[in-house]
C-alpha cells in the first residue's frame, strides 16, 4: 500500500500510540484486500453495539483508544442519541464526536448525510445499503473496530464499494409484481435478498419499477431487508440510484450475468416463509428491531386505531423514535395510540413485565427467548428474517393486518 | 498420510493449527451461535435454518472453515469477548472473506486465509488436522484416517 508521509508518520507512532494502532487496523485491512491507498472520509456514522460480556472487551478496546489519546480526524463523526450509547457519553466526547439522531440499525432519520461520491463509514448494512445506493456515497460494511480505526484516522483502506468498479450490477432483478407499500418492498428485498445467495461483493439492480410511484420510506424499507440474508450493501434501483440513471449505467454497460423475474408469485412466497397455524400471536410489532416507523405509517396507524383498544393478551408495539417520534408526541398522535393500547418501545414492554430492557437493545433472538415468545407478527421481512433464525416462528403482515389483529387478538385466517 | 497444501492470498496474523470444523453455510456470530449471549464459552452453533452443517457443533479452539461472513457488524464485539474467556477457533479459513471478519482477525491476532487455489470448504472436512500461515497464506491438510 502506498502511504503519505504523514501516514507514515503515524503508523510509526508519530503521532502516539492511539492513531498508531488505529491505522495498523487499516493498513492490514487494506493490504489483504490489495488497496492501493487510503482516502479520506467526510463523516462517519458510529455504532459499538452490544457485547455478551459487560461492559465487555469492545468498550475497553475504546476506553484504550481514548486513554492512549486518539481524537476523531474524521471532520464529523456521529453517534447515535440514544440509551445505549449514551452511557458512553463521557467517551465518546472525549474523542469528539457528535451526538444525532440516525444510525442504530436503520436508515431513516439520519440527521447529517454525506453527498454523492464522498467516502464514509456508514454504521451497520442497512445504513450502508442506504448511503451507497441511494446517495452514492461509498462505504464497506465495517464492524466498531473498522468504523472508530476509520474515524480516528479519518481515512479508510480503498477497497470494495470505495471503487468504481465494484459498484456496477452484477445480476438483474426484473419487477413484475404491484408493489403496494412498505412491506411489499421489504418482501421484495427480502426475495432479492435470498435469490443472490450470502455474497458480500453482490451488486443486484432492480428494474421495472415507475420511479414516480416510490416513496422515500419505501426505498428505507429495502435498505433493511436487502442486507437481512446476506449482507448486501450495495444495490441499484434503475432510474432512482444515483448510479443507475438507466438500466445500461446500472451494469456499467455490460451484460447481466444472471437475470430473475419477480411477479406476484415470487413476493406471495415471501409471505408464506413467513405465517403460521397458531391461532394467537405472542406479540405484533409494527416496525421492528432495527426497522422503525415513517410519519406516514404512524399516520395511518393512528387513523386505524384512533377510539378502539387492542388484545390484551398480547403486546401490541409501534416502534416510533427520533424525529417521528417528536412529532408524534407534539401532535398528540402518541397519545391517541397509548389510548388504545398501543406501546411505542419495547422498553416499554419489558418494564411492563419487570424486565431491564436497556440490554435487550437490538437483540430480537434474544429478546423473544427470554421472554417466552414464540409467534410474533411484524410487518417488515428483516425482523422475521432475525427471528425465523431461532425457533420463533415471525408472521409478515402488511399494516393494515397487524391492526386487526391486535384489535380481534386473533390471527385472520390468510 | 499424504498431505494437501492450499495457496492463496496474503492473509491476517501468524501460524495456527488444528483439526477443522467446516461449515457449508455463510456465518453470523449475530444469529448463528445464539448461547454466546448468555456464555461467551458456550460457541456452540444454535441456528438449525442459517448454519445446519455444523449445528450442535462448538468452534472452540477449531480452525473454523467457512465460505464467508454474512454481515453480522456486531460478531466484532462477540468474538473480543469469545476470546477473552479462551474460546476463539485458532484460525479461520474462508473462500473470500467478508471485512467484519478480517477486522476482527486482526484485532484479535487470529491467523485468517481466504481467496485459496481450492475451494477450502470442498477440500477440508470436519476432523482434518490443519495448519494455517496467514503471512504466507497458505494451508496444509492432514486428512482425518476413517
Amino acid at each position: 500500500m502506498q502511504l503519505t508521509k504523514d501516514e507514515e508518520k503515524m503508523l510509526s507512532g508519530g503521532y502516539g500510540e492511539g492513531y498508531r494502532r488505529a491505522i495498523e487496523i487499516l493498513v492490514k485491512l487494506g493490504e489483504f484486500y490489495d488497496a492501493k491507498r487510503l482516502v479520506p472520509i467526510s463523516m462517519a456514522y458510529l455504532i459499538v453495539g452490544p457485547s455478551p460480556s459487560k461492559p465487555g472487551k469492545a468498550s475497553e478496546w475504546l476506553n484504550e483508544m481514548v486513554d492512549l489519546g486518539a481524537t476523531f480526524r474524521c471532520p464529523l463523526a456521529l453517534v447515535p442519541l440514544d440509551s445505549s450509547s449514551f452511557s458512553a457519553y463521557d467517551l465518546h466526547k472525549k474523542l469528539g464526536a457528535v451526538f444525532a439522531y440516525g444510525g442504530t440499525g436503520h436508515p431513516r432519520n439520519l440527521l447529517c448525510l454525506p453527498v454523492f461520491g464522498q467516502h464514509i463509514v456508514a454504521d451497520g448494512t442497512a445504513v450502508t445499503h442506504y448511503m451507497n445506493s441511494y446517495i452514492g456515497a461509498r462505504a464497506n460494511t465495517e464492524c466498531f473496530v473498522g468504523q472508530y480505526s476509520a474515524a480516528i484516522v479519518g481515512k479508510t483502506p480503498e477497497y470494495g464499494f470505495h471503487l468504481s468498479r465494484n459498484r456496477v450490477g452484477k445480476t438483474l432483478f426484473d419487477v413484475k409484481a404491484e408493489l403496494k407499500d412498505e412491506t411489499d418492498w421489504s418482501a421484495l428485498g427480502y426475495y432479492i435478498s435470498r435469490t443472490m445467495g450470502k455474497n458480500y461483493w453482490e451488486v443486484p439492480v432492480i428494474n421495472g419499477i415507475n420511479p414516480h410511484h416510490i416513496t422515500h420510506d419505501e426505498l428505507i424499507s429495502i435498505c433493511s431487508s436487502i442486507p437481512a440474508y446476506g449482507a448486501c450493501v450495495h444495490s441499484l434501483l434503475v432510474g432512482v440510484s444515483p448510479e443507475a440513471r438507466t438500466l445500461e449505467e446500472a451494469f456499467g454497460g455490460k451484460k447481466p450475468k444472471q437475470r430473475f423475474v419477480v411477479g406476484p408469485k415470487e413476493l406471495q412466497g415471501v409471505y408464506d416463509t413467513f405465517s403460521t397455524s397458531k391461532e394467537k400471536p405472542d406479540m405484533v410489532s409494527i416496525g421492528g428491531f432495527g426497522v422503525n416507523l415513517s410519519i406516514e405509517k404512524v399516520l395511518k396507524l393512528a387513523s386505524l386505531l384512533e377510539g378502539k383498544k387492542v388484545s390484551e393478551d398480547f403486546p401490541t408495539v409501534a416502534l416510533i423514535d427520533g424525529p417521528v417520534r417528536v412529532v408524534a408526541d407534539r401532535t398528540g398522535i402518541s397519545d391517541i395510540l397509548r389510548a388504545a393500547g398501543v406501546r411505542l418501545s419495547m422498553e416499554e414492554v419489558f418494564k411492563e413485565r419487570g424486565v431491564d430492557g436497556a440490554e435487550f437493545f437490538n437483540y430480537p433472538v434474544i429478546c423473544a427467548k427470554r421472554m417466552g415468545w414464540n409467534t410474533l407478527v411484524f410487518a417488515d421481512a428483516k425482523s422475521c428474517h432475525y427471528m425465523g433464525n431461532q425457533d420463533i416462528e415471525p408472521v409478515l403482515k402488511p399494516v393494515e393486518d397487524c391492526v386487526k389483529i391486535a384489535l380481534s387478538g386473533r390471527m385472520e385466517a390468510r | 498420510m499424504a498431505k494437501i497444501i492450499l495457496k492463496g492470498h496474503k492473509g491476517i496474523g501468524g501460524t495456527a493449527e488444528g483439526e477443522a470444523l467446516v461449515c457449508q453455510e455463510p456465518v453470523n456470530l449475530m444469529a448463528d451461535t445464539g448461547n454466546v449471549w448468555t456464555d461467551p464459552r458456550d460457541t456452540t452453533f444454535t441456528n438449525q435454518i442459517g448454519t445446519p452443517s455444523v449445528y450442535g457443533r462448538s468452534f472452540a479452539g477449531k480452525v473454523l472453515v467457512f465460505p464467508t461472513g454474512k454481515g453480522g457488524i456486531f460478531s466484532t464485539n462477540i468474538m473480543m469477548d469469545v476470546a477473552e474467556v479462551g474460546s476463539a477457533p485458532k484460525a479461520i479459513i474462508n473462500v473470500r472473506a467478508h471485512p467484519v471478519w478480517v477486522a476482527l482477525s486482526i484485532v484479535l491476532n487470529i491467523p485468517l486465509v481466504d481467496r485459496l487455489n481450492k475451494n477450502p470448504c470442498k477440500v477440508i472436512e470436519t476432523g482434518d488436522w490443519v495448519k494455517v500461515d496467514g503471512r504466507k497464506g497458505t494451508v496444509e491438510v492432514t486428512k482425518k484416517k476413517d
